[in-house]
Protein backbone atom coordinates (compact mmCIF):
# COMPACT_ATOMS: atom_id res chain seq x y z
CA UNK A 1 0.00 0.00 0.00
CA UNK A 2 2.83 2.33 1.02
CA UNK A 3 4.73 1.37 -2.11
CA UNK A 4 1.65 2.14 -4.19
CA UNK A 5 1.26 5.57 -2.54
CA UNK A 6 4.93 6.28 -3.06
CA UNK A 7 4.82 5.40 -6.74
CA UNK A 8 1.77 7.65 -7.10
CA UNK A 9 3.70 10.50 -5.46
CA UNK A 10 6.67 9.88 -7.74
CA UNK A 11 4.33 9.88 -10.73
CA UNK A 12 2.78 13.14 -9.55
CA UNK A 13 6.22 14.67 -9.05
CA UNK A 14 7.35 13.63 -12.52
CA UNK A 15 4.12 14.98 -14.05
CA UNK A 16 4.54 18.32 -12.23
CA UNK A 17 8.15 18.59 -13.35
CA UNK A 18 7.16 17.81 -16.93
CA UNK A 19 4.43 20.45 -16.81
CA UNK A 20 6.91 23.00 -15.43
CA UNK A 21 9.40 22.22 -18.17
CA UNK A 22 6.64 22.66 -20.74
CA UNK A 23 5.48 25.96 -19.26
CA UNK A 24 8.95 27.43 -18.64
CA UNK A 25 9.92 28.15 -22.26
CA UNK A 26 6.55 29.80 -22.82
CA UNK A 27 7.09 32.03 -19.79
CA UNK A 28 10.62 32.91 -20.89
CA UNK A 29 9.30 33.81 -24.33
CA UNK A 30 6.55 35.93 -22.81
CA UNK A 31 9.16 37.85 -20.81
CA UNK A 32 11.33 38.86 -23.71
CA UNK A 33 11.69 42.65 -23.74
CA UNK A 34 12.18 42.77 -27.51
CA UNK A 35 10.16 40.85 -30.05
CA UNK A 36 11.16 41.18 -33.69
CA UNK A 37 8.82 40.90 -36.68
CA UNK A 38 9.74 40.47 -40.32
CA UNK A 39 8.24 39.66 -43.71
CA UNK A 40 9.97 36.29 -43.50
CA UNK A 41 8.90 35.68 -39.89
CA UNK A 42 6.53 33.12 -38.45
CA UNK A 43 4.16 33.59 -35.51
CA UNK A 44 5.25 30.27 -34.09
CA UNK A 45 8.83 31.55 -33.87
CA UNK A 46 10.11 32.89 -30.56
CA UNK A 47 10.41 36.46 -31.86
CA UNK A 48 14.16 36.70 -31.33
CA UNK A 49 16.39 38.63 -33.76
CA UNK A 50 17.14 35.46 -35.69
CA UNK A 51 13.62 34.00 -35.48
CA UNK A 52 11.18 36.87 -35.89
CA UNK A 53 7.42 36.65 -35.74
CA UNK A 54 5.20 37.59 -38.64
CA UNK A 55 2.41 39.71 -37.14
CA UNK A 56 2.08 42.52 -34.63
CA UNK A 57 -0.62 40.86 -32.54
CA UNK A 58 1.43 37.73 -31.94
CA UNK A 59 4.41 39.93 -31.11
CA UNK A 60 2.33 42.04 -28.71
CA UNK A 61 1.09 38.95 -26.91
CA UNK A 62 4.64 37.63 -26.54
CA UNK A 63 6.53 40.78 -25.53
CA UNK A 64 7.08 41.76 -21.90
CA UNK A 65 5.18 44.74 -20.55
CA UNK A 66 7.12 47.88 -21.45
CA UNK A 67 9.04 46.06 -24.17
CA UNK A 68 9.57 46.73 -27.87
CA UNK A 69 8.12 45.27 -31.02
CA UNK A 70 10.84 45.92 -33.60
CA UNK A 71 10.13 45.79 -37.33
CA UNK A 72 13.02 44.41 -39.36
CA UNK A 73 11.82 44.91 -42.93
CA UNK A 74 9.02 46.24 -45.11
CA UNK A 75 5.75 44.28 -44.92
CA UNK A 76 2.16 44.40 -43.67
CA UNK A 77 1.93 43.27 -40.05
CA UNK A 78 -1.81 43.17 -39.41
CA UNK A 79 -4.20 44.96 -37.06
CA UNK A 80 -3.16 45.35 -33.45
CA UNK A 81 -5.03 45.58 -30.14
CA UNK A 82 -2.75 46.95 -27.42
CA UNK A 83 -3.53 46.14 -23.80
CA UNK A 84 -0.26 46.99 -22.01
CA UNK A 85 2.83 49.23 -22.13
CA UNK A 86 4.61 48.57 -25.40
CA UNK A 87 6.62 50.33 -28.11
CA UNK A 88 6.09 49.53 -31.79
CA UNK A 89 9.15 50.76 -33.67
CA UNK A 90 9.61 50.95 -37.43
CA UNK A 91 12.91 52.60 -38.40
CA UNK A 92 13.12 55.10 -41.24
CA UNK A 93 13.80 53.27 -44.48
CA UNK A 94 11.38 50.49 -43.63
CA UNK A 95 7.62 50.57 -44.30
CA UNK A 96 5.65 48.85 -41.57
CA UNK A 97 2.06 48.63 -42.79
CA UNK A 98 -1.14 47.97 -40.90
CA UNK A 99 -3.78 47.52 -43.62
CA UNK A 100 -7.37 46.61 -42.87
CA UNK A 101 -10.09 46.22 -45.46
CA UNK A 102 -13.51 46.37 -43.77
CA UNK A 103 -15.16 49.80 -43.65
CA UNK A 104 -15.68 49.44 -39.89
CA UNK A 105 -12.31 47.87 -39.10
CA UNK A 106 -9.75 49.78 -37.07
CA UNK A 107 -5.99 49.59 -37.49
CA UNK A 108 -4.58 49.97 -33.99
CA UNK A 109 -6.66 50.04 -30.83
CA UNK A 110 -5.20 51.04 -27.46
CA UNK A 111 -7.13 49.74 -24.50
CA UNK A 112 -4.58 49.52 -21.70
CA UNK A 113 -4.11 50.42 -18.03
CA UNK A 114 -4.20 53.97 -16.67
CA UNK A 115 -0.41 54.13 -16.20
CA UNK A 116 0.62 52.25 -19.33
CA UNK A 117 2.84 53.96 -21.90
CA UNK A 118 2.44 53.14 -25.58
CA UNK A 119 4.65 54.34 -28.44
CA UNK A 120 3.82 53.95 -32.12
CA UNK A 121 6.59 55.01 -34.47
CA UNK A 122 6.94 54.93 -38.22
CA UNK A 123 3.75 53.04 -39.10
CA UNK A 124 1.60 53.36 -42.23
CA UNK A 125 -2.00 52.56 -41.29
CA UNK A 126 -4.53 52.09 -44.07
CA UNK A 127 -8.26 51.57 -43.78
CA UNK A 128 -11.21 50.53 -45.89
CA UNK A 129 -12.59 54.02 -46.54
CA UNK A 130 -13.74 57.13 -44.69
CA UNK A 131 -17.44 56.70 -45.57
CA UNK A 132 -19.65 59.33 -43.96
CA UNK A 133 -17.72 59.15 -40.71
CA UNK A 134 -20.22 57.02 -38.84
CA UNK A 135 -18.68 53.59 -39.24
CA UNK A 136 -16.50 54.01 -36.15
CA UNK A 137 -13.37 52.80 -37.92
CA UNK A 138 -10.18 54.39 -36.61
CA UNK A 139 -6.62 54.33 -37.82
CA UNK A 140 -5.48 54.67 -34.22
CA UNK A 141 -8.13 54.48 -31.50
CA UNK A 142 -6.86 55.65 -28.12
CA UNK A 143 -8.92 54.38 -25.20
CA UNK A 144 -7.80 53.89 -21.58
CA UNK A 145 -4.03 54.46 -21.25
CA UNK A 146 -1.43 56.47 -19.35
CA UNK A 147 0.51 58.02 -22.21
CA UNK A 148 0.40 57.41 -25.94
CA UNK A 149 3.05 58.78 -28.31
CA UNK A 150 2.49 58.66 -32.03
CA UNK A 151 5.49 59.62 -34.19
CA UNK A 152 6.30 59.59 -37.89
CA UNK A 153 3.12 57.72 -38.85
CA UNK A 154 0.76 58.00 -41.80
CA UNK A 155 -2.93 57.20 -41.29
CA UNK A 156 -5.37 57.19 -44.17
CA UNK A 157 -8.82 56.07 -45.26
CA UNK A 158 -10.69 55.70 -41.97
CA UNK A 159 -13.76 57.32 -40.46
CA UNK A 160 -11.36 58.83 -37.91
CA UNK A 161 -7.62 58.98 -38.50
CA UNK A 162 -6.60 59.30 -34.89
CA UNK A 163 -9.42 59.17 -32.36
CA UNK A 164 -8.71 60.09 -28.74
CA UNK A 165 -11.62 59.18 -26.52
CA UNK A 166 -10.01 58.11 -23.25
CA UNK A 167 -6.64 58.06 -21.50
CA UNK A 168 -4.41 60.54 -19.72
CA UNK A 169 -2.02 62.03 -22.22
CA UNK A 170 -1.33 61.89 -25.96
CA UNK A 171 1.39 63.44 -28.12
CA UNK A 172 1.29 63.24 -31.92
CA UNK A 173 4.48 64.21 -33.76
CA UNK A 174 5.29 64.43 -37.46
CA UNK A 175 2.27 62.40 -38.49
CA UNK A 176 -0.06 62.63 -41.50
CA UNK A 177 -3.82 62.03 -41.35
CA UNK A 178 -5.11 61.83 -44.88
CA UNK A 179 -8.50 61.12 -46.46
CA UNK A 180 -10.25 60.43 -43.18
CA UNK A 181 -13.66 61.89 -42.30
CA UNK A 182 -12.13 63.22 -39.08
CA UNK A 183 -8.39 63.69 -39.18
CA UNK A 184 -7.58 64.15 -35.51
CA UNK A 185 -10.57 63.75 -33.21
CA UNK A 186 -10.65 64.24 -29.47
CA UNK A 187 -13.73 63.77 -27.35
CA UNK A 188 -12.53 63.65 -23.77
CA UNK A 189 -10.27 65.41 -21.28
CA UNK A 190 -6.93 64.10 -22.44
CA UNK A 191 -3.75 66.18 -22.34
CA UNK A 192 -3.01 66.42 -26.04
CA UNK A 193 -0.41 68.11 -28.20
CA UNK A 194 0.15 67.69 -31.93
CA UNK A 195 3.28 69.05 -33.57
CA UNK A 196 4.43 69.02 -37.19
CA UNK A 197 1.35 67.10 -38.30
CA UNK A 198 -0.60 67.21 -41.54
CA UNK A 199 -4.36 66.81 -41.97
CA UNK A 200 -5.16 66.55 -45.65
CA UNK A 201 -8.33 65.81 -47.59
CA UNK A 202 -10.44 65.33 -44.48
CA UNK A 203 -14.01 66.68 -44.25
CA UNK A 204 -13.01 67.67 -40.69
CA UNK A 205 -9.29 68.27 -40.13
CA UNK A 206 -9.21 68.66 -36.36
CA UNK A 207 -12.16 68.05 -34.07
CA UNK A 208 -12.23 68.84 -30.37
CA UNK A 209 -15.57 68.25 -28.71
CA UNK A 210 -16.86 67.46 -25.27
CA UNK A 211 -19.38 64.71 -24.84
CA UNK A 212 -22.14 67.06 -23.59
CA UNK A 213 -21.69 65.89 -20.00
CA UNK A 214 -19.46 68.87 -19.22
CA UNK A 215 -20.59 71.59 -16.85
CA UNK A 216 -19.70 75.25 -16.86
CA UNK A 217 -17.39 74.68 -13.88
CA UNK A 218 -15.46 71.89 -15.57
CA UNK A 219 -12.08 72.66 -17.12
CA UNK A 220 -12.09 73.25 -20.85
CA UNK A 221 -10.85 70.59 -23.17
CA UNK A 222 -7.79 72.24 -24.61
CA UNK A 223 -6.08 70.90 -27.69
CA UNK A 224 -2.75 72.42 -28.70
CA UNK A 225 -1.40 72.23 -32.24
CA UNK A 226 1.89 73.65 -33.43
CA UNK A 227 3.45 73.78 -36.86
CA UNK A 228 0.65 71.72 -38.36
CA UNK A 229 -0.58 71.95 -41.95
CA UNK A 230 -4.26 71.70 -42.86
CA UNK A 231 -4.71 71.35 -46.56
CA UNK A 232 -7.76 70.78 -48.68
CA UNK A 233 -10.06 69.84 -45.82
CA UNK A 234 -13.75 70.79 -45.78
CA UNK A 235 -13.66 72.22 -42.25
CA UNK A 236 -10.26 72.88 -40.74
CA UNK A 237 -11.08 73.05 -37.07
CA UNK A 238 -14.23 72.13 -35.23
CA UNK A 239 -14.58 72.90 -31.54
CA UNK A 240 -17.84 72.04 -29.87
CA UNK A 241 -19.03 72.35 -26.30
CA UNK A 242 -16.54 73.31 -23.65
CA UNK A 243 -13.59 72.83 -25.87
CA UNK A 244 -10.82 75.03 -27.22
CA UNK A 245 -8.22 74.63 -29.91
CA UNK A 246 -4.95 76.54 -29.67
CA UNK A 247 -2.86 76.69 -32.81
CA UNK A 248 0.53 78.24 -33.33
CA UNK A 249 2.60 78.53 -36.50
CA UNK A 250 0.12 76.44 -38.46
CA UNK A 251 -0.53 76.61 -42.18
CA UNK A 252 -4.18 76.51 -43.20
CA UNK A 253 -4.70 76.43 -46.95
CA UNK A 254 -7.54 75.50 -49.28
CA UNK A 255 -10.16 74.90 -46.59
CA UNK A 256 -13.91 75.43 -47.07
CA UNK A 257 -14.36 76.81 -43.55
CA UNK A 258 -11.35 77.47 -41.43
CA UNK A 259 -13.33 77.16 -38.25
CA UNK A 260 -16.62 75.86 -37.09
CA UNK A 261 -17.29 76.46 -33.40
CA UNK A 262 -20.69 75.06 -32.68
CA UNK A 263 -23.15 74.33 -29.97
CA UNK A 264 -22.99 75.27 -26.35
CA UNK A 265 -20.80 76.75 -23.64
CA UNK A 266 -17.50 78.22 -24.68
CA UNK A 267 -16.32 76.38 -27.74
CA UNK A 268 -13.44 78.30 -29.17
CA UNK A 269 -10.48 78.61 -31.43
CA UNK A 270 -7.41 80.60 -30.48
CA UNK A 271 -4.87 81.10 -33.18
CA UNK A 272 -1.40 82.55 -33.37
CA UNK A 273 0.89 83.28 -36.27
CA UNK A 274 -0.96 81.11 -38.76
CA UNK A 275 -0.47 81.25 -42.49
CA UNK A 276 -3.95 81.33 -44.07
CA UNK A 277 -4.51 81.42 -47.82
CA UNK A 278 -7.10 80.37 -50.37
CA UNK A 279 -9.75 79.36 -47.85
CA UNK A 280 -13.36 79.80 -48.92
CA UNK A 281 -15.03 81.21 -45.89
CA UNK A 282 -12.40 82.23 -43.43
CA UNK A 283 -13.58 82.10 -39.87
CA UNK A 284 -17.17 81.24 -39.09
CA UNK A 285 -18.46 81.14 -35.59
CA UNK A 286 -21.70 79.68 -34.44
CA UNK A 287 -22.29 80.34 -30.75
CA UNK A 288 -18.61 80.14 -29.92
CA UNK A 289 -15.67 82.45 -30.23
CA UNK A 290 -12.56 82.94 -32.21
CA UNK A 291 -9.64 84.72 -30.72
CA UNK A 292 -5.94 85.14 -30.81
CA UNK A 293 -3.69 84.36 -27.92
CA UNK A 294 -0.49 86.08 -27.06
CA UNK A 295 2.76 84.30 -27.41
CA UNK A 296 4.76 84.00 -24.22
CA UNK B 1 91.04 20.43 -40.13
CA UNK B 2 88.73 21.31 -37.19
CA UNK B 3 87.84 24.99 -36.63
CA UNK B 4 89.52 26.83 -33.89
CA UNK B 5 87.45 27.46 -30.68
CA UNK B 6 87.62 31.24 -31.28
CA UNK B 7 86.10 30.84 -34.70
CA UNK B 8 83.36 28.61 -33.30
CA UNK B 9 82.52 31.20 -30.70
CA UNK B 10 82.24 33.88 -33.41
CA UNK B 11 79.90 31.67 -35.46
CA UNK B 12 77.75 31.09 -32.38
CA UNK B 13 77.61 34.83 -31.73
CA UNK B 14 76.61 35.51 -35.31
CA UNK B 15 73.82 32.92 -35.11
CA UNK B 16 72.60 34.36 -31.81
CA UNK B 17 72.65 37.90 -33.20
CA UNK B 18 70.70 36.76 -36.25
CA UNK B 19 68.18 35.01 -34.02
CA UNK B 20 67.78 38.13 -31.85
CA UNK B 21 67.26 40.23 -34.95
CA UNK B 22 64.61 37.86 -36.22
CA UNK B 23 62.86 37.89 -32.84
CA UNK B 24 62.97 41.66 -32.78
CA UNK B 25 61.49 41.83 -36.25
CA UNK B 26 58.71 39.41 -35.30
CA UNK B 27 57.90 41.42 -32.17
CA UNK B 28 57.86 44.66 -34.15
CA UNK B 29 55.54 43.13 -36.75
CA UNK B 30 53.22 41.88 -34.01
CA UNK B 31 53.24 45.24 -32.23
CA UNK B 32 52.57 47.01 -35.50
CA UNK B 33 49.61 44.77 -36.25
CA UNK B 34 48.17 45.30 -32.76
CA UNK B 35 48.64 49.06 -33.00
CA UNK B 36 47.11 49.13 -36.45
CA UNK B 37 44.11 47.22 -35.08
CA UNK B 38 43.70 49.60 -32.15
CA UNK B 39 44.00 52.50 -34.52
CA UNK B 40 41.21 51.54 -36.91
CA UNK B 41 39.18 54.70 -37.47
CA UNK B 42 35.97 52.79 -38.11
CA UNK B 43 34.79 49.83 -36.10
CA UNK B 44 31.61 48.11 -37.25
CA UNK B 45 29.06 46.35 -35.04
CA UNK B 46 26.25 44.01 -36.09
CA UNK B 47 23.70 41.58 -34.69
CA UNK B 48 25.78 38.77 -36.21
CA UNK B 49 29.10 40.18 -35.00
CA UNK B 50 31.50 38.82 -32.45
CA UNK B 51 33.56 40.80 -29.98
CA UNK B 52 36.59 38.67 -30.83
CA UNK B 53 36.45 39.96 -34.43
CA UNK B 54 38.62 42.84 -35.56
CA UNK B 55 35.61 45.11 -36.14
CA UNK B 56 36.19 45.53 -39.86
CA UNK B 57 33.23 45.79 -42.27
CA UNK B 58 33.39 42.06 -42.97
CA UNK B 59 34.10 41.00 -39.39
CA UNK B 60 32.05 43.28 -37.15
CA UNK B 61 32.01 43.25 -33.40
CA UNK B 62 28.85 42.54 -31.40
CA UNK B 63 28.80 45.21 -28.69
CA UNK B 64 29.50 48.92 -28.35
CA UNK B 65 32.03 48.68 -25.51
CA UNK B 66 34.54 46.42 -27.26
CA UNK B 67 34.07 48.58 -30.37
CA UNK B 68 34.84 51.69 -28.30
CA UNK B 69 37.93 50.07 -26.85
CA UNK B 70 39.16 49.07 -30.31
CA UNK B 71 38.48 52.24 -32.28
CA UNK B 72 41.02 55.02 -32.59
CA UNK B 73 40.41 58.25 -30.72
CA UNK B 74 38.35 60.43 -33.03
CA UNK B 75 37.05 57.37 -34.87
CA UNK B 76 33.61 56.03 -35.50
CA UNK B 77 31.48 53.10 -34.39
CA UNK B 78 29.09 52.22 -37.20
CA UNK B 79 25.98 50.10 -36.63
CA UNK B 80 25.22 47.76 -39.53
CA UNK B 81 21.84 46.32 -38.55
CA UNK B 82 19.07 46.37 -35.99
CA UNK B 83 19.99 44.95 -32.59
CA UNK B 84 20.77 45.86 -28.99
CA UNK B 85 24.44 46.77 -28.50
CA UNK B 86 24.79 47.09 -24.74
CA UNK B 87 25.81 49.87 -22.38
CA UNK B 88 28.70 52.12 -23.35
CA UNK B 89 31.27 54.07 -21.32
CA UNK B 90 32.94 56.65 -23.59
CA UNK B 91 36.38 57.91 -22.58
CA UNK B 92 37.68 59.52 -25.77
CA UNK B 93 36.67 61.39 -28.94
CA UNK B 94 34.22 59.20 -30.77
CA UNK B 95 31.18 59.09 -33.05
CA UNK B 96 28.48 56.43 -32.73
CA UNK B 97 26.42 56.33 -35.90
CA UNK B 98 23.18 54.44 -36.48
CA UNK B 99 21.95 55.12 -40.01
CA UNK B 100 18.28 55.62 -40.86
CA UNK B 101 16.71 52.23 -41.56
CA UNK B 102 18.38 50.62 -38.57
CA UNK B 103 17.36 50.53 -34.91
CA UNK B 104 20.41 50.63 -32.64
CA UNK B 105 19.29 49.94 -29.09
CA UNK B 106 21.07 50.47 -25.82
CA UNK B 107 18.85 48.79 -23.25
CA UNK B 108 19.79 48.56 -19.58
CA UNK B 109 17.88 47.52 -16.49
CA UNK B 110 19.91 49.67 -14.07
CA UNK B 111 22.68 52.26 -14.04
CA UNK B 112 23.64 54.57 -16.89
CA UNK B 113 23.16 53.40 -20.46
CA UNK B 114 25.76 55.72 -22.01
CA UNK B 115 28.33 57.38 -19.77
CA UNK B 116 30.76 59.97 -21.10
CA UNK B 117 33.89 60.75 -19.11
CA UNK B 118 36.14 61.99 -21.87
CA UNK B 119 38.86 64.64 -21.94
CA UNK B 120 38.22 68.37 -21.94
CA UNK B 121 39.24 68.59 -25.60
CA UNK B 122 37.34 65.50 -26.76
CA UNK B 123 34.43 65.53 -29.20
CA UNK B 124 31.68 62.92 -28.96
CA UNK B 125 28.64 62.46 -31.18
CA UNK B 126 25.73 60.05 -30.82
CA UNK B 127 23.30 59.60 -33.68
CA UNK B 128 20.18 57.53 -34.15
CA UNK B 129 20.23 55.55 -30.91
CA UNK B 130 17.24 54.24 -28.96
CA UNK B 131 18.28 54.30 -25.31
CA UNK B 132 16.01 52.47 -22.88
CA UNK B 133 16.21 52.23 -19.11
CA UNK B 134 14.88 50.11 -16.33
CA UNK B 135 12.43 52.58 -14.82
CA UNK B 136 11.65 56.24 -14.50
CA UNK B 137 13.73 56.70 -11.35
CA UNK B 138 16.78 54.67 -12.30
CA UNK B 139 20.08 55.92 -13.75
CA UNK B 140 20.65 58.15 -16.76
CA UNK B 141 20.13 57.51 -20.43
CA UNK B 142 23.12 59.64 -21.43
CA UNK B 143 25.35 60.83 -18.57
CA UNK B 144 28.04 63.45 -19.16
CA UNK B 145 30.76 63.64 -16.53
CA UNK B 146 33.34 65.34 -18.74
CA UNK B 147 33.68 66.20 -22.43
CA UNK B 148 34.69 69.06 -24.69
CA UNK B 149 31.91 68.96 -27.26
CA UNK B 150 28.95 66.60 -27.42
CA UNK B 151 26.33 66.30 -30.17
CA UNK B 152 23.24 64.10 -29.81
CA UNK B 153 21.04 63.71 -32.90
CA UNK B 154 17.94 61.72 -33.78
CA UNK B 155 17.94 59.73 -30.56
CA UNK B 156 15.13 58.45 -28.36
CA UNK B 157 15.76 58.19 -24.61
CA UNK B 158 13.15 56.74 -22.32
CA UNK B 159 12.54 55.34 -18.88
CA UNK B 160 15.37 56.71 -16.75
CA UNK B 161 15.77 58.89 -13.69
CA UNK B 162 17.47 61.42 -15.98
CA UNK B 163 17.14 61.26 -19.74
CA UNK B 164 20.18 63.36 -20.69
CA UNK B 165 22.15 64.43 -17.64
CA UNK B 166 25.27 66.61 -17.66
CA UNK B 167 27.14 67.04 -14.40
CA UNK B 168 30.29 68.22 -16.05
CA UNK B 169 33.70 68.81 -14.55
CA UNK B 170 35.03 70.19 -17.86
CA UNK B 171 33.81 73.22 -19.80
CA UNK B 172 31.35 71.56 -22.16
CA UNK B 173 29.39 72.51 -25.27
CA UNK B 174 26.38 70.24 -25.74
CA UNK B 175 24.03 70.24 -28.75
CA UNK B 176 20.91 68.07 -28.94
CA UNK B 177 18.95 67.83 -32.17
CA UNK B 178 15.68 66.12 -33.07
CA UNK B 179 15.71 63.94 -30.02
CA UNK B 180 12.87 62.58 -27.92
CA UNK B 181 13.14 62.14 -24.16
CA UNK B 182 10.16 60.60 -22.43
CA UNK B 183 8.93 58.97 -19.24
CA UNK B 184 11.89 60.06 -17.15
CA UNK B 185 11.93 62.08 -13.93
CA UNK B 186 14.15 64.69 -15.57
CA UNK B 187 14.24 65.08 -19.35
CA UNK B 188 17.26 67.34 -20.01
CA UNK B 189 19.25 68.27 -16.91
CA UNK B 190 22.40 70.39 -17.08
CA UNK B 191 24.69 71.09 -14.17
CA UNK B 192 28.39 71.44 -13.36
CA UNK B 193 30.49 69.73 -10.74
CA UNK B 194 33.32 72.31 -10.89
CA UNK B 195 33.72 76.02 -11.55
CA UNK B 196 33.29 75.69 -15.30
CA UNK B 197 30.66 76.68 -17.84
CA UNK B 198 28.22 74.33 -19.54
CA UNK B 199 26.54 75.69 -22.66
CA UNK B 200 23.76 73.64 -24.23
CA UNK B 201 21.37 73.99 -27.14
CA UNK B 202 18.41 71.73 -27.94
CA UNK B 203 16.49 72.09 -31.20
CA UNK B 204 13.47 70.14 -32.42
CA UNK B 205 13.28 68.04 -29.28
CA UNK B 206 10.27 66.43 -27.66
CA UNK B 207 10.13 66.08 -23.89
CA UNK B 208 7.08 64.08 -22.85
CA UNK B 209 5.99 62.88 -19.44
CA UNK B 210 9.11 63.91 -17.56
CA UNK B 211 7.54 63.90 -14.15
CA UNK B 212 9.82 66.33 -12.28
CA UNK B 213 11.21 68.68 -14.96
CA UNK B 214 11.21 68.63 -18.74
CA UNK B 215 14.34 70.78 -19.10
CA UNK B 216 16.37 72.12 -16.20
CA UNK B 217 19.54 74.14 -15.69
CA UNK B 218 21.00 73.88 -12.20
CA UNK B 219 24.42 75.48 -11.91
CA UNK B 220 26.66 75.06 -8.91
CA UNK B 221 27.82 78.16 -7.07
CA UNK B 222 30.60 78.83 -9.57
CA UNK B 223 30.41 78.65 -13.32
CA UNK B 224 27.44 79.25 -15.60
CA UNK B 225 25.01 76.72 -17.00
CA UNK B 226 22.69 77.67 -19.83
CA UNK B 227 20.35 75.95 -22.26
CA UNK B 228 18.85 77.45 -25.39
CA UNK B 229 15.70 75.51 -26.24
CA UNK B 230 14.43 76.06 -29.77
CA UNK B 231 11.37 74.67 -31.59
CA UNK B 232 10.78 72.01 -28.97
CA UNK B 233 7.75 70.59 -27.19
CA UNK B 234 7.52 70.05 -23.44
CA UNK B 235 4.35 68.18 -22.67
CA UNK B 236 2.57 66.42 -19.86
CA UNK B 237 5.34 66.51 -17.25
CA UNK B 238 5.78 68.13 -13.83
CA UNK B 239 7.56 71.49 -14.32
CA UNK B 240 8.13 72.22 -17.99
CA UNK B 241 11.17 74.51 -17.81
CA UNK B 242 13.19 75.28 -14.69
CA UNK B 243 16.30 77.35 -13.96
CA UNK B 244 17.72 76.75 -10.51
CA UNK B 245 20.58 78.86 -9.17
CA UNK B 246 21.95 82.34 -9.79
CA UNK B 247 24.09 81.40 -12.78
CA UNK B 248 21.50 79.20 -14.48
CA UNK B 249 19.77 80.51 -17.59
CA UNK B 250 17.21 78.75 -19.78
CA UNK B 251 16.20 80.53 -23.00
CA UNK B 252 13.10 79.38 -24.89
CA UNK B 253 12.17 80.22 -28.47
CA UNK B 254 9.37 78.84 -30.66
CA UNK B 255 8.55 76.19 -28.09
CA UNK B 256 5.25 74.70 -26.98
CA UNK B 257 4.98 73.98 -23.27
CA UNK B 258 1.64 72.52 -22.34
CA UNK B 259 -0.24 70.19 -20.01
CA UNK B 260 2.43 70.19 -17.31
CA UNK B 261 0.97 69.25 -13.94
CA UNK B 262 2.94 71.73 -11.83
CA UNK B 263 4.43 74.71 -13.72
CA UNK B 264 4.99 75.63 -17.32
CA UNK B 265 8.04 77.82 -16.71
CA UNK B 266 9.63 78.48 -13.36
CA UNK B 267 12.81 79.84 -11.83
CA UNK B 268 14.16 79.40 -8.32
CA UNK B 269 17.18 80.62 -6.35
CA UNK B 270 17.98 83.38 -8.81
CA UNK B 271 17.81 81.31 -11.97
CA UNK B 272 16.40 82.81 -15.16
CA UNK B 273 13.88 81.25 -17.53
CA UNK B 274 13.52 83.75 -20.33
CA UNK B 275 11.48 83.77 -23.49
CA UNK B 276 11.86 85.31 -26.94
CA UNK B 277 8.11 85.98 -26.68
CA UNK B 278 7.27 83.54 -29.42
CA UNK B 279 6.34 80.49 -27.34
CA UNK B 280 3.03 78.78 -26.69
CA UNK B 281 2.74 78.36 -22.94
CA UNK B 282 -0.80 77.20 -22.21
CA UNK B 283 -2.80 74.85 -20.08
CA UNK B 284 -0.14 74.17 -17.46
CA UNK B 285 -1.33 74.01 -13.86
CA UNK B 286 0.72 77.16 -13.11
CA UNK B 287 3.58 79.14 -14.57
CA UNK B 288 1.81 80.14 -17.78
CA UNK B 289 3.96 83.24 -18.15
CA UNK B 290 7.73 83.42 -18.39
CA UNK B 291 9.62 85.06 -15.53
CA UNK B 292 11.61 87.08 -18.09
CA UNK B 293 12.15 87.81 -21.78
CA UNK B 294 14.98 88.39 -24.23
CA UNK B 295 15.06 90.01 -27.64
CA UNK B 296 15.81 88.49 -30.99
CA UNK B 297 19.00 89.89 -32.45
Amino acid sequence: MITHALSLRVLLLVATAAALVAVLPARLQAQSSKIFVASYGDDSSDGSRGNPKRNFQAAHDAVATGGDIVVLDTAGYGALNISKSVNVIVPPGVNGFVSVSGSSSSGITVNAGSTDVVTLRGLIIEGGGMGDGTSGSCGISVGPSGMVLIEDCTVRNFAAGISLHDGQSVAVYNTTMRDCHYGLERTNLISTVASNCRMEGCPYGVVNVDDFSYQESDPSLILVLEKCSLFSDAIGFLARGKAEIYTSNCTIIGISDELGAYQQNNAGYRGRTATRRNNNVGFTVDDGFTDYFSPQ
Amino acid sequence: MPKQPMLRLRALRRTLALLALLLLLAAATLALATTAHAQATKIFVASYGNDANDGSRGSPKRNFQPAHDAVAAGGEIVVLDTAGYGALAIKKSLAVTVPPGVNGFVTVSSGNAISITAGSGDTVSLRGLIVEGGGSSIGSGIYVGSVGTLAIEDCTVRNFGQGIYAYASTAAQIAIYNTSVRTCQYGLYFSNSAAINVHAVATGCRLDRCTITGAECAAGTNGAVDLTLESSTVHSGGVGLLANGATSVLLASNCTITDNASQGASSVSGGQVISRVNNTLVNNAGGNTFPGTYSAK
